[in-house]
């Protein structure tokens, strides 16, 4: 097939993804804080939808010089 | 000297005791074994930590994967949450007591069952971007399309926003097509979030080992058919996570 196959465990976002907020919770147990988690999964992600997106929609469809002009 | 907890990987259905080998989490390679309870035969595959560090890292975070996958080699697995550390076998004993009947009717209904994970990006955002424009002078013409940039910073967010919503709209539409054929050969669907402007698609599913390969054809048939415009990253097999949810108090 054409498509490449790939463990979950061979990408960071991939484990990210799953394991952080997923399966199966003991409360009591679990040992680390959820901040640091949010930080680091933040790193791995990307931002959504902005003003930069916008910025480079202009760009793309030429609306800056429409704009200047 | 700190004190040595159990950290949980996943839950099993095994009667007899095992070692997946020296693969622990952390730096010391200490060896992955099982802690089992009862006549059924559940166990918890674990390996000996230090009860107060967990560290959240690259190194911890994929070696808690890899130890998941090497166990779905052999068995049906009910993965846990990364960073879980029991104080004590016994107290990992307790839970699957406790628990008992609730876990054994999960390893029946995850029988068999593998997660297997799409992500779909655009590849040519600006070829997305002129579609959207295109929709949008069609629809309201093109001089009113114009963005009030003249009215400053207000402008641009309320263009921004307007933005928003157009590439939300089309995400929505082409998701549906593609996860369509996807859709029908799996026992259960789950889409997260996208990240970033690009991805439409960022979706799990709870697919039966015997029809992978049906799945694996699906996808393929997925790129062939749209592979110019857009990007797709296949993940699989992976332990269900996104299907496994279950929170246990105290």
């Amino acid at each position: 097939m054409a498509v490449e196959k790939s463990m979950a465990s061979s990408s960071l976002v991939e484990v990210i993804d799953r394991i952080l907020d997923k399966g199966i919770v003991v409360d009591a147990w679990v040992r680390v804080s959820l901040v640091g988690i949010e930080l680091l999964a933040i790193e791995a992600r990307v931002t959504v939808a902005g003003i930069d997106t916008f910025l480079k929609y202009a760009e793309a469809v030429g609306l800056t010089e429409q704009a200047a002009a | 000297m700190l004190e040595e907890g159990q950290y949980i990987y996943c839950i099993i259905e095994a009667s007899e005791a095992r070692n997946f080998g020296s693969i622990g989490i952390g730096d010391r390679g200490d060896p992955v074994t099982t802690i089992g309870f009862g006549y059924g035969g559940l166990a918890a595959v674990v390996s000996s930590t230090p009860i107060s560090k967990c560290t959240v890292s690259k190194e911890t975070m994929l070696a808690h994967e890899e130890v998941v996958e090497r166990v779905m080699w052999d068995y049906t697995v009910l993965p846990v949450r990364f960073c879980t550390v029991a104080p004590s076998a016994e107290d990992i004993r307790n839970l699957l007591r406790r628990r008992y009947p609730e876990f054994k009717k999960l390893m029946r209904e995850f029988d068999n069952k593998i997660e297997l994970g799409l992500k779909a990006l655009w590849k040519d955002m600006d070829a997305v971007f002129s579609e959207i424009r295109e929709s949008e002078i069609t629809a309201i013409g093109a001089k009113e399309a114009i963005p009030s940039f003249e009215r400053g910073a207000l402008g641009v967010q309320v263009e921004a926003d307007r933005l928003k919503h157009a590439l939300q709209e089309r995400k929505v539409m082409e998701q549906e097509i593609l996860l369509r054929p996807l859709r029908q050969i799996s026992m259960n669907c789950c889409l997260n979030n996208t990240y970033g402007d690009d991805m439409i698609v960022n979706a799990a599913f709870l697919v039966d080992r015997t029809w992978e390969m049906v799945f694996d054809g699906r996808v393929d048939n997925l790129i062939s058919e749209y592979g110019e415009r857009i990007e797709f990253k296949y993940v699989g097999p992976a332990p269900p996570y996104s299907f496994v949810n279950i929170v246990i108090g105290d």
